[in-house]
């Protein structure tokens, strides 16, 4: 089958720019939308949460068809978007208290199974954990859960927008920053 | 090399983040200087708690089985819902199977027979009709589905609810009640039945 001459007038030039614009944004959402759901999750225990915020970013990058025709690194900004959003809603969502404390209050109620106990601690330290992150400035909690998320210094460094060679001071702060607020929060049992 | 290392510069050592150089020259100072080595021990020490706390973000409930997820289970209750108006569709579109057919013929007749008949033994006749027209409608097809008692899915009573009929292809279906706040309430498997309801 011999291929079709293509006429490159403008409109076709950008129908086939949307066109491959589109694909760019589903290739990236195909790669990258669990771990950001999965990220997001961990960051405020809410998954239908977040796989909102996760689409949000990805119609949001579907919005910006000049990024989408640039070489940017696409996936450090989508990370960079979602973990902003993620820290943002961690600030702002009042909600997830009370579904803590209604999960937590559910886990007393199953006080007599042998497990219970091990969910409400590991409940309690995954909300102590939040609560120390939503206090830091949000780069720094951004910086701790792309680490923990397992990213490299070169990926946190694109992520972030700093340079490589300061990944390791903004990761040595924020570990201080964190351990510290979080022994005067909840005493030395870190 | 008596060089000592900024704070950054050990704990990327930590993560193996510095160029295998780097590395091996920071490994050589470390053996020489206490000081650096109390820090790389203390920016081990607490890379290795955050670490740990940040972990414990892991342990988020992940998605429950319909069944038993117990809260914000709208998208379930939508899902099902246009599941089932999906089936509903798919029996009024599907056509009716052929064996339907003789029936109204056959009912149709003796009637027709029966009107160009004089007006005298239609006593009988007319009786007999409406009894061929019974035996036709697949009363016995009807009787398949057998009622299982539902499992409450917890212990609150349940005072109003939808039964949603929930298919998976090449298991047995199961009918779950769903509350009005749409949480899945109870259920039961539906045995003998793969398609018919």
């Amino acid at each position: 089958m011999q291929p079709e001459e293509i006429a490159l007038d403008p409109a076709t030039a950008r129908a086939a720019g949307h066109y491959r614009a589109a694909q760019r944004v589903e290739s990236l959402f195909r790669e990258h939308y669990g771990r950001i759901v999965g990220m997001l999750a961990r960051l405020t225990g809410d998954r239908a949460r977040s796989e909102e915020i996760a689409s949000d970013v990805f119609h949001k990058l579907s919005q910006r068809p000049a990024l989408l025709a640039s070489g940017d690194d696409l996936a450090a900004w989508i990370y960079r978007v979602a973990t902003n959003a993620g820290v943002d809603a961690l600030r702002a969502d009042a909600r997830r208290r009370r579904y803590e404390e209604e999960a937590a209050a559910g886990t007393l109620r199953l006080a007599g199974q042998p497990t219970a106990l091990d969910q409400l601690l590991a409940a309690e330290r995954a909300s102590r954990v939040r609560s120390v992150l939503t206090s830091l400035k949000p780069r720094d909690a951004q910086l701790l859960l792309l680490r923990s998320s397992g990213l490299a210094y070169r990926e946190l460094a694109c992520t972030l927008g700093v340079e490589p060679g300061s990944v390791g001071t903004l990761l040595a702060r924020a570990e201080a920053e964190f351990e510290r607020r979080f022994r005067a929060r909840f005493g030395e049992s870190v | 090399m008596n060089q000592c290392w900024p704070e950054g510069a050990l704990r990327a050592y930590l993560d193996g983040e510095l160029s295998p150089d780097e590395m091996r020259t920071v490994a050589a100072h470390l053996n020489e200087c206490a000081a650096c080595e109390r820090a790389h021990l203390e920016l081990s020490a607490r890379a290795g708690q955050v670490a740990g706390l940040m972990s414990s973000l892991a342990e988020v409930p992940a998605p429950r089985p319909l069944w038993v997820r117990q809260a914000g289970s709208w998208r379930w209750t939508a899902a099902a819902v246009a599941v089932a108006a999906g089936l509903a569709i798919a029996t009024v579109l599907v056509p009716k199977p052929a064996v339907r057919r003789p029936a109204p013929a056959a009912v149709l007749g003796p009637v027709a027979v029966s009107q160009e008949r004089p007006p005298k033994l239609p006593a009988v006749m007319e009786v007999q009709a409406p009894v061929a027209a019974r035996t036709v409608v697949r009363k016995p097809s009807r009787a398949v589905p057998r009622p299982e008692p539902f499992l409450a899915l917890d212990d609150e009573p349940i005072e109003s609810g939808i039964i949603m009929r929930v298919t998976v292809p090449g298991s047995a279906p199961a009918d779950i009640v769903f509350s009005p706040d749409g949480r899945a309430r109870a259920i039961r498997l539906v045995k003998g039945t793969q398609r018919d309801f």
